[in-house]
């Protein structure tokens, strides 16, 4: 609080300022990966309470007999869980129901195919701090 | 070895296709013509080939060899997308077949249309139906059937120049017209497939899918020549000519059975548009950084004029030519291209490229990522007081984030690493996060903005009782606020405050986010406490500032009103 006026109206200009356009790619605002649009609980956050289910969406269409998502804990183990699904509702997404998860840190593998007979894969962690 | 069966049972499927959806074009639309050894082929091709490509598509899903992929096929072939249009597009195909088999103009015209329809059904399970893209899909159904109906009917064109050798002329000219149509279609459907699916100039160049696309227009401007020359050259001298004429369409036919192969290869290969290039240049070409908005929409206009241009030119030369008036379309083309050329480049200017030039973070622009980078470089960093130096001096033109990867990693442009050894991939990414982050809060102070682009780092946020990212929230203005931020028309509040969650709209979901944030404003976190961050629709950071919500309200509206683009990495 308590900046001058002058001082709002140059940093107002800043917006234009900003607004310049180049050719070259630069700090851009960019999703986890390629094919990862979105994913509950986000990548890299820390929850107080286990999640009711891991949610991950994808940039396209899955193949559900070629999808998997699989969760590990800290040690690598694997964690039980009934087989991934795609959501009814939207072909893009994958949903892996969960029992009830300790504290710790645990990392989502996620193997798809997409419709066009595309494979990918990758990973992403995610902590429960417990208490 | 999978994947050149793969290849093989694609190029295989579609050429046979094409070769029956052309024959029964022909006899349809232009005049009968007899090539039953020829029918019997293709006929029995596309079964045996769609059999082939669904074990080795089979294989590749289960990443497994031929024979033990075998038993999976039942499975791919029932249950998958791929599976189900390649079979429904078979069973089409196979009808077409049996309505064929007795003559007639009706008959050969049902029949062309059904295989037409089972070509295309393939397309459901193609790029364009995963990305749930409807006008791609539109744009490539135009594409294929266009190609089908050119390059199929070169064959029985050849043929029947054999057979009615009294109506070539007439023959031909029918053709052309319809070869006109197709080249015309398939032309303006492929530039708007390259659009959607390369994107960009990097990825044309820099990825194994720009690079085959590039082949496949090298192939496409060949065959075109070929057309050319047959229209131009070798029809006005019919019927003397029939015998040269004839092998130049076999030489037509090869090359387009070449560019089905190498459209194949590039519907086996990732959309550039998902893949981080590599740039092949040692420079790359830079628009000087226009002055104001004015100055952007002007050379937008200049480029749309530019472009509208360069159709017409290309739609009258290719008019010209079919009348046979190449002197005059050659003219055109060339003064319309240089008129073109003139309204589309500005001025530029070159400046030294890596191969990462065009990489983007892999894991996006991240408060983690931002403070992971700056645990890096308090760790040590011989270099990065080099490396701000270099961003701070926009003068010498602007790093890109996958330049500044190579700087911190290998050096650049003379510019020592950050540290003896590379740094491991990942963390070259996050301190090129932290150092992005940190030259923006110095440049603020010094000049009271920013030279360049710079997002709002991405992070998990709360919103009402659900997990989003900052990044899902694109299409909206946000303003991230740090301490007591009530409501504000136009935009999303989103506090860098855990506790403020109840209060605010959303709200960070570790007190971590402060920290990255302080950074942008080179204020330590404690002393951010009333700062505002406006975010526009696309992501992008476009302005900051303390308290007067009556300027914050005016600044919402300007930003709702003018996003920056979006930039290759969103996809």
């Amino acid at each position: 609080m308590g900046s001058h006026p002058e001082d709002s109206m140059r940093r107002l200009l800043l917006l234009f300022i900003v607004s310049s356009a180049s050719l070259a790619t630069v700090a851009a605002p960019a999703f986890a990966h390629a094919h990862l649009q979105s994913a509950t609980p986000p990548a890299n956050s820390t929850l107080r309470e286990s999640p009711p289910a891991i949610e991950v969406t994808f940039t396209e269409s899955l193949e559900p007999r070629f999808s998997t998502l699989t969760l590990e804990d800290a040690a690598g183990r694997p964690v039980a869980t009934p087989p991934a699904r795609v959501a009814e509702d939207n072909p893009r997404k994958l949903v892996l129901a969960l029992p009830s998860l300790g504290a710790g840190r645990y990392t989502v593998i996620w193997r798809v195919t997409s419709i066009d007979t595309h494979r990918t894969e990758g990973r992403f962690s995610f902590t429960i701090a417990g208490g | 070895m999978p994947d050149v069966l793969l290849l093989l049972a694609r190029t295989g499927h579609t050429a046979f296709t094409i070769a029956l959806i052309g024959l029964w074009s022909f006899r349809a639309l232009l005049a009968p013509v007899a090539m039953p050894r020829f029918a019997t082929i293709a006929s029995a091709g596309v079964p045996v080939s769609a059999g082939l490509w669904l074990s080795a598509q089979a294989a590749s899903l289960t990443e497994s060899s031929i024979a033990d992929a075998i038993a999976a096929v039942p499975d791919v072939a029932l249950h998958t997308r791929f599976g189900n249009a390649l079979l429904a597009g078979t069973l089409l195909i196979a009808v077409a077949c049996l309505i064929a088999r007795r003559a007639g103009r009706g008959r050969a015209g049902l029949a062309a249309a059904l295989a037409t329809t089972g070509l295309l059904a393939r397309l459901a399970s193609g790029h364009a139906a995963a990305l749930q893209d409807t006008p791609l899909l539109v744009v490539q159904a135009v594409h294929v059937a266009a190609a089908a109906l050119w390059l199929g009917m070169l064959p029985p064109l050849w043929a029947a120049l054999g057979q009615h050798q009294g109506d070539a002329r007439l023959i031909v000219g029918r053709f052309s017209r319809i070869g006109l149509g197709a080249v015309i279609a398939l032309a303006v459907t492929g530039f708007a497939q390259a659009l959607s699916l390369i994107g960009d100039v990097p990825a044309l160049l820099g990825t194994r899918y720009g690079q085959v696309t590039l082949a496949k227009v090298a192939l496409f401007i060949a065959i075109l020549g070929v057309a050319v020359w047959n229209r131009v050259v070798l029809t006005p001298a019919l019927p003397a000519s029939i015998c040269r004429l004839r092998r130049s369409i076999v030489a037509e036919t090869f090359t387009g059975l070449l560019i089905v192969a190498v459209a194949a290869l590039i519907g086996m290969l990732p959309p550039g548009i998902h893949i981080q290039p590599d740039w092949p240049l040692p420079f790359r070409i830079t628009l000087p950084e226009p002055e104001g908005a004015g100055e952007a929409e002007g050379s937008g206009m200049g480029a749309a004029i530019g472009l509208a241009l360069l159709a017409v030119t290309v739609v009258a030369a290719a008019v010209l030519c079919w009348r046979r008036r190449v002197r005059w379309a050659g003219l055109l083309a060339i003064a319309g291209a240089a008129a073109a050329a003139f309204l589309l480049l500005p001025p530029i200017q070159l400046q030294p490229a890596t191969q990462a030039s065009f990489r983007t973070m892999p894991e996006g622009f991240t408060v983690a990522g931002i403070l992971r980078g700056q645990d890096i470089a308090a760790a040590g960093c011989t270099g990065c007081d080099a490396i701000l130096q270099r961003l701070l001096d926009p003068g010498r033109g602007r790093l890109t984030d996958g330049e500044l990867y190579k700087t911190i990693r290998n050096g650049f442009e003379g510019i020592v690493p950050a540290r003896g050894e590379p740094l491991p991939d990942a963390e070259a990414w996050d301190l090129a996060a932290y150092l992005r982050t940190r030259a923006a809060g110095i440049e603020l102070d010094r000049d009271g903005g920013w030279s360049g682009r710079l997002a709002a780092p991405d992070m998990p946020l709360r919103c009402a009782g659900e997990l989003r990212n900052l990044s899902g929230l694109r299409g909206r203005v946000l303003r991230v606020a740090a301490g007591y931020a009530p409501p504000v028309e136009g935009a999303l509040t989103v506090n860098l405050d855990p506790d403020r969650a109840t209060a605010s709209e959303c709200a960070a979901l570790s007190d971590t986010a402060r920290r990255a944030y302080s950074l942008i404003v080179n204020a330590s976190p404690d002393a951010l406490t009333g700062y505002w961050f406006l975010v526009d629709g696309n992501g992008w950071l476009r302005g900051t500032g303390r308290g007067f919500p009556d300027i914050l309200t005016e600044a919402i509206r300007a930003v709702a009103v003018t996003p920056l683009s979006e930039e290759r990495a969103h996809h």
